[in-house]
Order: C-alpha cells, then structure tokens, then sequence
C-alpha cells in the first residue's frame, strides 16, 4: 500500500497539477491578504475567515477535485489502466493509495495555506494575535481538507466511467461552487461538494468557535458519501472494461 | 499460484470466447488452447477483432460469451495472484509521458513484482533503452515508446506476456530487439508470449504457433517451424484465410 501511494506521488511528479497544488494556497492566501487590509483596524480573525472561505473552502477542495480527475483518468488516457489491473494489488488497494495522494496532496496545499497565512498576517501586522485562533484555524483548515476528500470518489467514477480526465475535471471545476449555492439557499446539503462550504459557515457562525461542533451536520453526509463512492468506485473499477469497445 | 503454474499443460484457453458490442459481435466462438512457454502469433487484418481477443484472454474486458483462463483460472474478475501473472503491450500508451523511462519502469516493476532494480535493468537491456533511460517518455519516438511499453509488459518475466501490435513502428533494429526478447522470455524464462499483429512474423528464429482471426472468427492455426522465410508464413496463412472464408458468411450477426 506504501509502494502504491509511493508509485502515485511518483506519477504526479512533472505534471502541471502538482504545480497547481504548490502555487494555488500560496496565491490563494496572498491574494485574499487583500480584503482585510483595505480595512484600517484589520485583525488576524478578519483574515483567516476571509481565507477559510475561499481558499479552504472554494479553491483547495477545486484543485483536489482535479487531482482526483487526473490519477483516476488518466491510467485510461496513458493506456497504463491495464498495467494496474494486472498488478500484485487488489482494486481496493488501488483505489485507496489514489484517494491517499489526493487527501495527501490536499493536506500539502493546506499546510503551504496555513504557513503563507500565517507568515503574511505576521507581515501585515495585523492586531489580534493569539495562539487559540492560529490553532482553532489549523484544525478547521485540516477537517475542511478531510471533509473536500469526500467527494473524490465520485469525480473517480466519473473517471472510471469516462475512461478519461475530461468529465471527471468538468465535474471537478464547477461542483466546489455548489457550495456557494447551498450558502444562497439554492442546493441540498447532502450534496458532498458544498460539504466544506457548509463546514466553515458553521465554524464561523459558532459563538464557540468549536470546530467539532460545526462538523455535526457535515459528517453524517460525509461519511455516507466516502463510503457508498468508494464501494462503487471499487465496483466500477473491477467490473468495467479497461478500454471501450468499438 | 507457482504451483498452478508448474501443474497446467496450457497457459491459456478460450472456451467459445465472444465479446458483443453495440449489438455486433466483435469476437465469436473463438476456441484456443496455447501451450505453456510457447509462442503464439495471433494474426489478422485490422479490425478483425485480435485486440478484443487479446484483452479478452488478459482479463481486461468481459467475455459475452465463453470463458478465457490463464493457466487454469478464469481471468475475468480474477485476484491479483492470477493476474499478476499477466504482462499486457496495448497497441497504444502502456506509458506515462511525464515520467523518464527509467521512472517509467521502476513504476511498471513496483506494481508488478515490488521494485528489484536488476529487472529494470534485465528489461532495459532487451529492449535497448539504455541509452534512453533518462529521456521523458512523452518525447520518446513512437518506436521508442512501443519498446518501452513492452518493457514496462515484460518486467519481472510474467508467466504469461500479451503484446498487441509490437512491430507497429519499428525499425530494422527494432525488429531485431523484439525478435532477440521473444527467443530470451520464451526459452530461456519459460514465458508464453502471444502476440497480435496484422502482418505476419518475420523470418523466425525458433518454431512458433500461429492462429488466424478473419471478422471475428477464428480461422484455423499451424504450426511454424523454425526457420521459415515470411513469403512461407504469408503462403500458409493465406491457405488458412482462404480455408475458412466460407464460414464468415454470418459475421454481421445481431448480438
């Protein structure tokens, strides 16, 4: 299983996501340090809510979407999808280490997000500072990471479906703004993309800014999500032909 | 699954093997027994359905009807003691393109056998991509890359290796690598090689099988001694083409 998230990391080497993955948090937090010093008293909670919601909660579950599109699709793309069916690992193992890299990468931009927050609000000078909300920001920025993944198993169906990275991208790009129409009142909750938006509005909206309590209506979605998605992922990947047709 | 290995007279069989698409029969009733080491050539003109037979018998696609086993155990649907025991050169890809060959091949050995640098290196050798071990595949020549997907096929010597058009664009050496792999893995390793091409072998160097696929059917197969010229392979096979035109009468058969 090692080997496997190992060989994944490796695959993703020298492609333009794994730049994507670098660069987004990084602009993404710069570019949101904007908004909080237009204000003449900003403080480090006006920036880091500001940041959850677009970069956390919009952008990192946007790039992790693609990734998820790109390890799934593109074994059918590259014509490699047989070298893996025909491997020492089950499916399941298959499909485990490819969700591991796209929570692992999830997790990089998380931590490239937190560091480039923290640094740049430090930079700005912004009043407020305490370790309690450096902190409840970490673990909040941590689970909407955990809680974006959720979604990853059905772009992978649609990968799998495909047998390519275009659907599964398209459907990638444009569901994170689900999130923005569940917010509107427009969507379902139970829908898996507006799953990190929902998280961080709750976060926010709490007095007690407790984190554990603003997962209460995400988890149950997204845990239901992981795993009816995975279990048709695996069904998918060890019932479809690896290549159509004519 | 050694022990399955060791035990089984043949390496592949094909039991009324059919594959249906958009209502057409791609493949029907195609019966095959391919002995153990051995060197089958799967012939036919394009289209004529040696692909779908191929990743049929690699259990990469479901049969509609029949059944294809690999030393004994049904392919389709098999574990990965079974199917690891595959090696599989799809005519197209079988590579990534943003990784150098030499990445290429420890990513073929890992999922394969575990990484073992001698493998990557045996595969190299035969294939002669020494010289190109720190080149990105993606800009690789086409030749290049069809000797690199057979060698991300052939690492860790499988039991069974199924190369689906591996001359398609070679060169004179090329040609020469491939011929020099199928002596090495057959003789020497005991690995049965299949192999499906439009075009006949070359001249052979050691006796081999070949079997004949006409609009989905299976024609016929003979055995070639070693040493045939390719005008004698080409004869035979046009013997065996027209030996089985009168039952394709029903190929366009409704699935």
């Amino acid at each position: 299983m090692i080997t496997l998230i190992k060989v994944e990391w490796r695959k993703l080497s020298h492609t333009p996501l794994l730049v994507a993955s670098v660069m987004a948090p990084l602009l993404g937090s710069l570019a949101v340090l904007i908004i909080p010093l237009r204000h003449s008293r900003a403080i480090w909670f006006d920036y880091i809510a500001t940041n959850l919601w677009l970069t956390h909660a919009l952008l990192i579950p946007l790039v992790m979407g693609l990734v998820t599109a790109y390890v799934f699709g593109r074994e059918y793309t590259a014509g490699t999808a047989a070298s893996l069916r025909l491997s020492r690992f089950t499916v399941w193992q298959v499909i485990l280490a490819k969700c591991a890299t796209v929570l692992g990468i999830g997790a990089l931009m998380t931590g490239i997000a937190v560091i480039t927050t923290f640094v740049s609000a430090m930079a700005a000078g912004f009043g407020g500072f305490y370790w309690e909300v450096v902190l409840r920001y970490v673990s909040v920025s941590l689970l909407s990471c955990a809680v974006a993944a959720c979604s990853a198993p059905f772009v992978a169906i649609v990968a799998i479906w495909e047998r390519g990275a275009f659907a599964a991208s398209v459907l990638a790009a444009t569901a994170p703004l689900s999130g923005v129409l569940l917010m509107a009142g427009f969507a379902s909750r139970l829908n898996p993309w507006g799953l990190p938006m929902l998280f961080v509005s709750r976060f926010l909206s709490l007095v007690s800014r407790d984190p554990l309590q603003a997962m209460k209506p995400v988890w149950p979605t997204a845990v239901v999500s992981v795993l009816v998605g995975l279990m048709v992922t695996a069904l998918m990947q060890s019932r479809t032909d690896i290549q159509s047709e004519r | 699954m050694r022990g399955v290995v060791d035990s089984m007279e043949y390496a592949i069989e094909a039991i009324g093997l059919g594959k249906v698409s958009a209502h057409r029969w791609l493949i029907r009733d195609v019966n095959l027994r391919i002995s153990r080491s051995a060197l089958y050539f799967l012939v036919a003109p394009n289209g004529a359905g040696k692909t779908t037979l191929l990743r049929l018998l690699a259990g990469l696609s479901r049969a509609s009807s029949g059944t294809a086993t690999v030393f004994g155990r049904q392919v389709w649907g098999a574990g990965p003691e079974v199917l690891s025991q595959i090696g599989f050169a799809p005519a197209d890809g079988g590579y990534y393109p943003n990784l150098t060959v030499d990445q290429n091949l420890e990513v073929a050995a890992a999922v394969r056998r575990g990484f073992d640098r001698q493998a990557i290196d045996e595969a190299a050798t035969i294939l002669d991509l020494c010289p190109l071990k720190g080149r990105r595949a993606g800009t690789l020549s086409k030749g290049q890359k069809k000797r690199l997907a057979i060698a991300c096929a052939l690492v860790g010597y499988p039991a069974v290796l199924l190369l689906d058009e591996p001359y398609a664009n070679l060169d004179a050496d090329g040609l020469d690598v491939v011929e020099e792999l199928l002596s090495v893995v057959c003789a020497r390793h005991g690995t049965t090689v299949v192999i499906a091409s439009a075009l006949p072998p070359n001249d052979l160097g050691r006796a081999a099988v070949v079997g004949v696929i006409d609009q989905g059917r299976f024609s016929g197969e003979r055995v070639l001694a070693e040493g045939l010229t390719q005008a004698e392979v080409r004869a035979m096979l046009r013997e065996l083409m027209a030996g089985s035109s009168g039952g394709s009468d029903d190929n366009s058969d409704q699935g």
